[in-house]
């Protein structure tokens, strides 16, 4: 990993498409000002890795607890 | 085209079923064909890899579970599917063994263009969903991260 150190309105070029700038930092709360071109995706890591696990939990449905589902979605509770 | 399914052995499918992912899935980078697959007499949609059989998702349709489900699409997701006029957006339930356990994900919607045949997982950043929203709305929130 590297480390480096940066002021308020300062910024780090990456691969020269994407700039990151520091826009202000107040106790431990930093807001970063990203600039990439449009393909690339940019996320909260902790949002991100969610998603992963939810995908994860989600892919290769069990047909049995499908066949509940659709059941319960028929039946007079809904 | 037939493929290969676990659920349902070997399955023909059409030109018009099978979407591009270029970035594949969260979790599943690597798989980025999929086949869309209506499920008869359900109003469920299974999103099958067309390479890997035993890759698929249980896709919702999210406005009929939660009808006032609404999100702007960023314009450069917009432009990366090459949206004009057709959408559709679907989203991955995760089922449980007790059914009433299942959740919707309504942070991150799969949404497909049906014209050039491509689709995304799109992560909303400003919006107030989750990643596992009950499907049937008795608790409002599972768990799994916002996005605000």
């Amino acid at each position: 990993m590297l480390v480096l150190s940066r002021k308020k309105g300062e910024s780090i070029i990456i691969q020269d498409q994407i700039e990151l700038t520091v826009l202000s930092v107040e106790g431990d709360i930093v807001k970063i000002g990203i600039s990439a071109p449009k393909h690339v995706d940019i996320f909260r890591k902790e949002v991100y890795l969610s998603i992963q696990e939810t995908n994860r939990e989600s892919s290769a449905p069990v047909q049995s607890d499908l066949n509940a589902l659709i059941d319960r979605l028929r039946g007079p509770q809904k | 085209m037939i493929i290969e399914t676990l659920s349902w052995g070997k399955l023909e499918v059409h030109e018009e079923q099978l979407y591009h992912f270029s970035k594949g899935i969260p979790g599943f980078e690597e798989d980025t064909d999929f086949a869309l697959v209506a499920m008869e007499d359900s109003a469920f949609w299974v999103l099958q890899s067309t390479e890997n059989k035993n890759l698929s998702f249980l896709l919702g349709d999210p406005f009929a579970f939660y009808p006032d489900y609404e999100f702007e699409l960023p314009s450069a997701e917009a432009e990366e599917l090459g949206i004009a006029s057709q959408v559709i957006v679907r989203c991955i339930i995760t089922l449980k063994e007790k059914v009433e356990e299942s959740t919707i994900n309504l942070l991150a919607p799969i949404v497909l263009n049906p014209e050039e045949l491509k689709g995304k997982q799109v992560v909303l950043h400003k919006a107030p969903y989750h990643t596992k929203h009950s499907l049937f709305q008795e608790q409002p929130v599972i768990d799994g991260k916002d996005g605000g």
